[in-house]
């Protein structure tokens, strides 16, 4: 089987078939972190198409330094911190506080088994949490890196990202216990 | 499904949290299910990407490199052929020598009902790829699947020609009546036939079925053949040009035909199993 780096070498030299098989390679991998960073399937489809795309537009750059799925995987992250930034979300964000309930009847049978398996509760518990702590969480927790990692991917230091999961952890346990996260937020502002 | 992913290094987080806490939310973390795209999806985003691919870029490679490339692709693709394939064969071939010296048999018939045999179980190998369900783990490679198909079927193709010309060569004692050229018109016409039916055969069925269905008209033939009671056999095996020449441009037409077909299915490929993996 061919490497992520043979793969790109072929996709230089104008190999369609390579880059069918890298994309499906990797597909899964970004898509499940966009999930699970927006919580919105559609949302995350065309995102993950958008980061493969800007993978494509740069796959000069890349010059085999490091782990490709890394290299992969920091796309998504800028792309995922770009969208948070942009009016869309913005605008998006207003509609669904005022949508929220015709939203719940909408919901598909997917989403009634996933409430089943408590997925829902995770679900609502991660994206409670504020951006910076929800990219550490989802990047440590599904995406099994070290914090090093995390830090070289996100551009921070790791201290931050120490912080960040120590942060995002503690508040996920009192959310996933059944609590609420009103005293660690307060607890947070104090020490801002 | 992440149910079965790798374990997470606990270690730089052991002065935030304990290992059984951490342990735990990992495990609560982990009912956060994904519902990914289906393949229809997938490929329509990968449609997208495809006007994203450089242009191939014109390599000015040397014959000689050519020649280095392509010999190393056909060792390769002679060694995924099963060795009974070539046994067997052989075998076949070695036999059809002793009955044809040895007994009373036409040498012409042999040659006749045996030039296509090679070919025909070739193709068995030729789509094992997609009988086992491996199609997509072969397009990983350099190649697509179609072109891995094309190497397989000119491999098996050349086999069998080497085979018909030495069994040719070594009937030519046994069949003092008949030309060599003539030798040749008579196998290379069954041979055209039955390798363009044979593939759309193939092309169409799996394995099992395809190898029931070609047998009984490959006996189907022989028998006609042994009887000579049909007039196609008297222009067969006496060596009617007119007759052979037409036979064999209508297979290679076939044939050529049958060939644009595999290209077309196989370069559009979307079968085969689709597998989780833990991401």
């Amino acid at each position: 089987m061919s490497t992520d780096e043979e793969l790109i070498e072929e996709i230089k030299n104008g190999s369609q078939a390579a880059m069918e098989v890298l994309v499906k390679r990797h597909y899964k991998y970004i898509f499940a972190y966009v999930y699970r960073k927006l919580g919105d399937y559609h949302l995350a489809y065309d995102l993950t198409q958008d980061i493969f795309i800007k993978m494509m537009k740069s796959i000069h750059h890349y010059k085999g330094e490091g782990k490709f799925e890394h290299w992969l995987l920091k796309i998504a992250v800028n792309h995922c911190r770009d969208y948070f930034r942009s009016r869309s979300y913005k605008e998006k964000e207003e509609q669904n506080t005022l949508s929220e309930q015709i939203k719940d009847e909408k919901e598909n049978v997917w989403d009634l088994i996933s409430k089943k398996l408590e997925s829902e509760k995770v679900k609502t518990a991660v994206h409670k949490l504020p951006e910076y702590q929800k990219e550490a969480i989802i990047l440590k927790f599904y995406k099994g890196l070290k914090i090093k990692e995390i830090a070289h991917l996100t551009d921070s230091k790791e201290a931050t990202v120490k912080s960040r999961l120590k942060q995002g952890i503690e508040k996920l346990k009192i959310a996933l216990k059944g609590g609420d996260n009103n005293g660690v937020e307060q607890k947070e502002n104090r020490s801002r | 499904m992440e149910w079965n992913k790798k374990k997470i290094d606990h270690d730089d987080l052991s002065d935030v949290v304990e290992q059984v806490e951490f342990e735990e939310l990992e495990k609560e973390l982990n009912q956060y299910l994904v519902k990914y795209p289906d393949e229809k999806m997938m490929d329509s985003t990968i449609d997208t990407l495809g006007q994203y691919v450089p242009s191939k870029r014109k390599k000015n490679i040397k014959y000689k490199e050519r020649m280095q490339r392509l010999m190393k692709i056909i060792g390769t693709e002679i060694s995924t052929v099963r060795k009974g394939y070539w046994v067997a064969s052989v075998i076949l071939f070695v036999m059809g020598y002793f009955i044809t010296g040895y007994g009373a048999y036409n040498p012409v018939l042999t040659l006749a009902i045996l030039a296509p045999v090679p070919f025909v179980f070739g193709l068995v190998e030729v789509f094992k790829g997609r009988e086992n369900g491996v199609l997509e783990m072969e397009m990983t490679c350099k190649f697509s699947s179609y072109e891995l198909m094309l190497f397989r079927l000119l491999i098996i193709s050349v086999f069998n020609i080497i085979l018909n010309s030495i069994l040719t060569f070594a009937i030519v004692p046994y069949a003092e009546a008949t030309s060599l050229l003539e030798l040749v018109f008579i196998w290379f016409t069954p041979l055209t036939l039955f390798a363009a039916i044979s593939l759309w055969l193939s092309i169409h069925f799996r394995g099992v079925v395809f190898i029931s269905i070609f047998i009984p008209l490959w006996l189907l033939f022989s028998i006609v053949l042994i009887n000579g009671s049909a007039s196609w056999t008297n222009y067969l095996l006496n060596v009617n040009f007119l007759f052979h020449l037409s036979c064999m441009l209508i297979g290679l037409l076939l044939l050529v035909l049958q060939i644009k077909q595999l290209i077309r299915k196989y370069s559009t490929y979307e079968g085969g199993t689709t597998f989780e993996v833990n991401n």
